[in-house]
């Protein structure tokens, strides 16, 4: 059971998508969020697109300016 | 357990540090409300439609900045700049000065005022170890974490008194996982106290542990943390009138009820009719309301008022944001609501069928609730003022709609759900509504 919840994370979880795939970051990506998830995707065709370390450094500096 | 316990302490704390502040309607209000009952001031309501500045709450609320909108987006990312340089990180409190010049009236204070006094004495304890202004309003969140705890934790409770341990366990990770409950539990307003004290006395009415004075309190406790928990009395009441004593002694407990009851709703009673000539504060709805209001005929607020519920369990797929603007994919939050809608009734036909000692409570105590509720929509879509029933005031419905989904899917599935929809929704609506 535990192995299995695992692998279904692993598979399913949407942070690890976001992390592999990542956020389109063109002008539209504002509209993505709200739109259906083909607005997502076609957004992500673009070349703009922020994914992996990057995500998380642009993440982690804007909670800590916005925490301290 | 603890693994469950783990996994939502973590969750939870996750989304409280990355929600930034004022990030549920009204919620200014209410940290305004909790301000001046800090400064023992109980805030009075607007007469008319004026503007209410300058008050303590103005400067979060540009810092935040809530109103300034680009018309062609949805929501705009928080000002990170703005936030970072704010004077509210530096400042521990307003000078006298300004402080004088603060108008005591909120949009809120028509609320009654359990969850507002707690809160203000957090606030206080915020004040006493000197944190600035920025993270007071964070350390006056912890206020709901504690209902959101208190809420999750009688929720379990509740669910192994009528469900076994394996089953229990996963039907609670569904409802405490919910992005809807966390942002209850996060932001500053009474939906979390109220939900929490009607967890409790379901809690206690299901154990059938409990006399009428201690009902009374935790009913009345319920009605003060938000009018909206009077469902609780008419619940209490009809238990009372089917249990199996003589009618003298029903009667007797029934009267016993409803004084104690009243008796601590009373002050708050009181203080409307001394200010404002009426018991309850309706008049503070027409006041907040910014759109023309008309009214409408009986049968169609008698349909559109069911139709409300709509917006209720669509916001259980996990909207966010100040006026509900940050929301998942619509196929997303569409195919959800349909499945809740579903299951949860398909659920529901199962539970009733069952035998389980539990039952006859729980029908009485979700009739009452939605007929409160629905009351309230059917007020809401007659006189015109067109407010929906957000899902922040349904957390103890969505709790009863768990129970029905358990009676449909697997215990195991929904707990796996639960928390992939809370990834979902802290990765596709979450960081990227307020961070990328």
């Amino acid at each position: 059971m535990f192995k299995k919840t695992i692998i279904f994370l692993i598979i399913f979880s949407p942070i690890l998508w976001v992390l592999i795939i990542g956020y389109p970051i063109s002008h539209n990506r504002r509209q993505y969020a709200t739109d259906d998830f083909s607005g997502y995707v076609r957004a992500l065709s673009g070349d703009n697109r922020i994914k992996g370390l990057d995500l998380i450094k642009l993440v982690g500096g804007r909670v800590k300016k916005l925490l301290f | 357990m603890k693994k469950s316990w783990l996994l939502i302490f973590f969750a939870y704390w996750l989304f409280f540090w990355l929600i930034p502040p004022l990030q549920t309607p009204d919620e200014n209000d209410h940290y305004e409300t909790v301000y001046w009952l800090a400064k023992g001031v109980y805030p009075y309501q607007p007469r008319n439609r004026q503007l209410i500045k300058p008050r303590f709450t103005d400067e979060l609320f540009e810092t935040v900045d809530l109103k300034m909108k680009d018309p062609n987006r949805n929501f705009n990312l928080p000002d990170f700049k703005k936030i970072e340089t704010s004077r509210l990180k530096q400042k521990h409190s307003y000078s006298a000065k300004q402080q004088a010049g603060f108008i005591p009236i909120t949009l809120q204070s028509y609320q009654t005022p359990l969850y507002h006094f707690t809160a203000a004495w957090i606030f206080k304890l915020g004040q006493f170890l000197r944190l600035s202004l920025w993270h007071l309003s964070y350390f006056t969140r912890l206020t709901s974490a504690l209902f959101y705890f208190g809420l999750v934790y009688y929720a379990y409770k509740s669910l192994r008194l009528l469900f076994p341990k394996k089953v229990a366990q996963p039907l609670f990770l569904f409802f405490a996982l919910n992005p809807q409950v966390i942002r209850s539990g996060i932001s500053i307003n009474p939906d979390i106290a109220q939900a929490f004290l009607a967890m409790f006395f379901l809690y206690l009415v299901l154990k059938a542990k409990i006399n009428t004075i201690q009902a009374a309190i935790v009913a009345g406790l319920t009605g003060l943390a938000k009018f909206s928990g009077v469902f609780t009395a008419p619940v209490a009441n009809l238990l009372i009138l089917l249990t199996k004593q003589p009618w003298t002694q029903k009667l007797q407990k029934i009267i016993f009820f409803n004084l104690i009851f009243l008796l601590l709703l009373a002050p708050w009673f009181y203080l409307n009719y001394s200010r404002y000539g009426t018991l309850t504060t309706t008049s503070g709805f027409f006041i907040a309301s910014s759109h023309q209001i008309v009214p409408r005929p009986i049968g169609k607020a008698l349909i559109l008022a069911v139709l409300d519920f709509r917006h209720t369990l669509m916001h259980f797929s996990g909207f966010l944001g100040a006026g509900n603007e940050r929301y998942p994919f619509k196929f997303f939050f569409i195919i959800y609501t349909v499945s809740l809608v579903l299951f949860g009734f398909w659920g529901f036909l199962r539970f009733i069928k069952k035998p389980n000692p539990y039952r006859h409570t729980l029908l009485i105590y979700g009739f009452f609730y939605l007929a409160f509720l629905y009351y309230l929509a059917f007020f809401f879509q007659k006189s015109g003022l067109n407010w929906d029933i957000q899902g922040r005031y349904f957390l103890n419905g969505f709790f009863l709609l768990t129970i029905c989904l358990g009676y449909i899917i697997r215990p195991k599935y929904l707990a796996m759900f639960g928390f992939w929809h809370y990834l979902f929704i802290l990765s596709f609506v979450l960081i990227p509504g307020y961070y990328v």
